[in-house]
C-alpha cells in the first residue's frame, strides 16, 4: 500500500526517499496519478542510492515494468557514475548483466536507452556488456544508437 | 492552416535542431501582435521628456523585487515542483503561488504535471481573483516516462500580449532533449508612437541526470530559435531561462555564446540555498532593454515561512530579471543599473 504522507515527504526529503526505495518503485507504476508524480520526483532528486539499495534496484531490473526499469537504471547508474571501480567492482559486473538484460525484455525504449546510459557510467563494461551493446547498435534508433556508442566509447577496450 | 517551417541545422557536427512547432493559427507575425499591443489600460504616457510616466498607483515594493513603475517588466521562471491537483488542494497554496506568478509581467512554469490539465485554469481562478488579467499558454506534456511535464508561460494581458497563435515547442529530431522547449513570442503593451519590446522566451527543464548530454546542445537550441525569430518575425530578443540543472560555471558552450549573459551568478536558486539551477540567458548586446536588475525571489522572507514551508510550495525558488517595456537600440548605453543591484554577468 502506497501511503501519500510518506510519498509527500519523500519528494521534501531526498535522504528519506532513499531510505523509501520499495515504496517509491511501487508508487511509481501506481494507477494514481499523483503517486506516480510525486514518486517521480522523489526518484528524480534522491540522489545516489547506497550499495545495500542494489537488491532492491536488482529486483526491479529483473521484474519492473518500464517505468520501475527506467527508474532502477537510472538509480543504478548514478552509483556507477559516484562509485570509484574497486569499490563497484563486485556490484558493478553483476549488475552489468542485469542491464543488459534489459535489451532483451519487451520494455519501451526510454527503459532501454537508460540502460544504455547507466552502462556508460560504468567506464569498466565487461567484454560480455560490450558486445550486447554492439549487438543492440545495429538497427538502434538515434538516441538509443548516440547512448549506446557514449558507453562503449567511455570504457576501455 | 499549419504553416510548414524551415528545419534548422546546427552548426556543431551532427546536431540538428528543428524547430517545428505548433502554431494553432496563422503565423506568429510581429505586425499582428503590435495591432493587438495597444495598451488595454494606459500603463504609462509619454511625457514631454520623452520618458514615461506611470499611471499606475504607486505599490508597495515587495521584499528582494524592484519598485514597479510602469516603464519595466519583470520576466521570471518559476519551476513548481510536481504542480498538480494534489499541490492545489492544500490549504492556501493556490493562493500563494497566485501570489507570486503577479509579482511578474511573464512567468515560464516548469514542472506541471497534471494529466486533466486542470492545475492551470485552476491557478488561473486564484491569479485573476482581483481583478488582475492574466493569460497563459501551455504545452503538450513532454518526458519520457509516464510521468510526463508540462510548460506554461503565464503573463498579465494588461502589459504584454501573446496567445497560443505566438507559441510553438522546440522540435528536437535527434532526440537529445528529455523535454523539449516550449517557446513563445510577447511583446510589451506600450503608447501609441513608442516602439514596444518586442521578445521571445524559450521555457526549459533540463533532466537532472543527463545534464551532461543537454547543457552541450542548448547553444544550439537557443541558436536555432534565435536564427528561426530572427527569419521569421526579425526577432532578435531571444532569452533561455528555466531549470537548467546546472550551475554558471557548467554551461559549456551555451556560456560562451557570443554576447551571452546569465542574469543570476551569485544566488542559489534552489530553497536549500545550496545551488545556482535556474537562469535567464541572453546576448547583452542585442537585449539592451535588459535593465542590468535581476534576482531571486527568497519565498522564506516574501511570505514569512520556515524553509520546511517553503519546501512544500516547491524546491526552486522563483528567478526574475527586469526590462525596459520600449525597443532599445542595440547596446543602447545606460541601461545598466548600479552595480550593486545586478545580479551577474558572465
Amino acid at each position: 500500500m502506497v501511503n501519500p504522507k510518506q510519498l509527500e515527504r519523500c519528494v521534501q526529503e531526498p535522504d528519506f526517499a532513499v531510505e523509501s526505495l520499495p515504496l517509491l518503485f511501487l508508487a511509481v507504476s501506481s494507477d494514481e496519478e499523483s503517486y506516480q508524480n510525486n514518486a517521480s520526483e522523489a526518484l528524480e532528486n534522491c540522489g545516489v542510492p547506497p550499495t545495500t539499495a542494489f537488491p532492491i534496484l536488482l529486483a526491479q531490473l529483473q521484474n519492473g515494468d518500464s517505468t520501475q526499469v527506467y527508474w532502477a537504471c537510472t538509480l543504478v547508474g548514478r552509483q556507477f557514475a559516484n562509485s570509484t571501480y574497486t569499490s563497484a567492482q563486485s556490484h558493478c559486473e553483476a549488475i552489468q548483466d542485469h542491464l543488459c538484460q534489459v535489451f532483451h525484455r519487451d520494455l519501451e525504449i526510454s527503459a532501454k536507452e537508460r540502460a544504455a546510459w547507466a552502462l556508460g557510467q560504468t567506464q569498466h563494461l565487461k567484454p560480455s556488456s560490450r558486445k550486447t551493446l554492439e549487438t543492440q547498435l545495429e538497427n538502434a534508433p538515434p538516441r538509443l544508437q548516440r547512448l549506446i556508442e557514449t558507453a562503449l566509447q567511455s570504457s576501455p577496450v | 492552416m499549419k504553416k510548414k517551417l524551415p528545419t534548422i541545422e546546427a552548426v556543431s557536427g551532427c546536431i540538428l535542431i528543428a524547430v517545428l512547432g505548433y502554431f494553432l493559427g496563422c503565423e506568429p507575425n510581429v505586425d499582428s501582435m503590435m495591432d493587438s499591443a495597444a495598451p488595454s489600460t494606459a500603463n504609462v504616457l509619454p511625457n514631454g521628456s520623452g520618458q514615461f510616466v506611470s499611471t499606475r498607483p504607486a505599490a508597495s515594493r515587495p521584499r528582494g523585487l524592484p519598485v514597479r513603475t510602469g516603464q519595466t517588466i519583470l520576466v521570471a521562471s518559476f519551476n513548481i515542483q510536481v504542480f498538480g491537483k494534489s499541490k492545489m488542494e492544500k490549504p492556501g497554496m493556490p493562493e500563494r503561488i497566485a501570489e507570486v506568478i503577479r509579482q511578474f509581467d511573464v512567468v515560464a512554469v516548469q514542472e506541471i504535471r497534471d494529466r486533466s490539465n486542470e492545475t492551470i485554469p485552476a491557478l488561473m481562478h486564484y491569479i485573476n481573483v482581483n481583478g488582475a488579467r492574466y493569460d497563459y499558454v501551455i504545452s503538450q506534456p513532454l518526458g519520457r516516462t509516464s510521468s510526463k511535464e508540462q510548460y506554461a508561460f503565464i503573463f498579465n494581458t494588461d502589459t504584454v500580449v501573446s496567445g497560443k497563435d505566438f507559441t510553438y515547442v522546440v522540435d528536437d529530431k535527434m532526440d537529445y532533449l528529455h523535454r523539449e522547449p516550449l517557446v513563445a513570442r510577447f511583446i510589451t503593451r506600450v503608447p501609441p508612437n513608442y516602439q514596444p519590446f518586442s521578445f521571445t522566451l524559450v521555457n526549459i527543464h533540463t533532466d537532472p541526470d543527463e545534464v551532461s548530454q543537454e547543457i552541450p546542445v542548448m547553444h544550439t537550441v537557443l541558436k536555432s530559435v534565435r536564427d528561426f525569430e530572427y527569419l521569421n518575425g526579425m526577432q532578435d530578443d531571444v532569452l533561455l531561462l528555466g531549470d537548467l540543472n546546472a550551475e554558471p560555471h557548467q554551461f559549456g558552450p551555451l556560456g560562451q555564446l557570443p554576447g551571452i549573459m546569465w542574469a543570476i551568478d551569485r544566488e542559489p536558486t534552489n530553497t536549500a540555498r545550496t545551488k545556482i539551477i535556474d537562469n535567464i540567458l541572453f546576448d547583452r548586446e542585442l537585449t539592451s532593454e535588459f535593465t542590468g536588475r535581476a534576482g531571486v525571489l527568497d519565498l522564506g522572507e516574501f511570505f514569512g515561512l520556515r524553509q520546511e514551508q517553503v519546501k512544500e510550495i516547491s524546491d526552486h525558488l522563483p528567478i526574475w530579471a527586469e526590462f525596459s517595456i520600449v525597443e532599445l537600440q542595440h547596446g543602447a548605453a545606460g541601461r545598466v543599473a548600479n552595480v550593486s543591484e545586478r545580479t551577474g554577468t558572465r
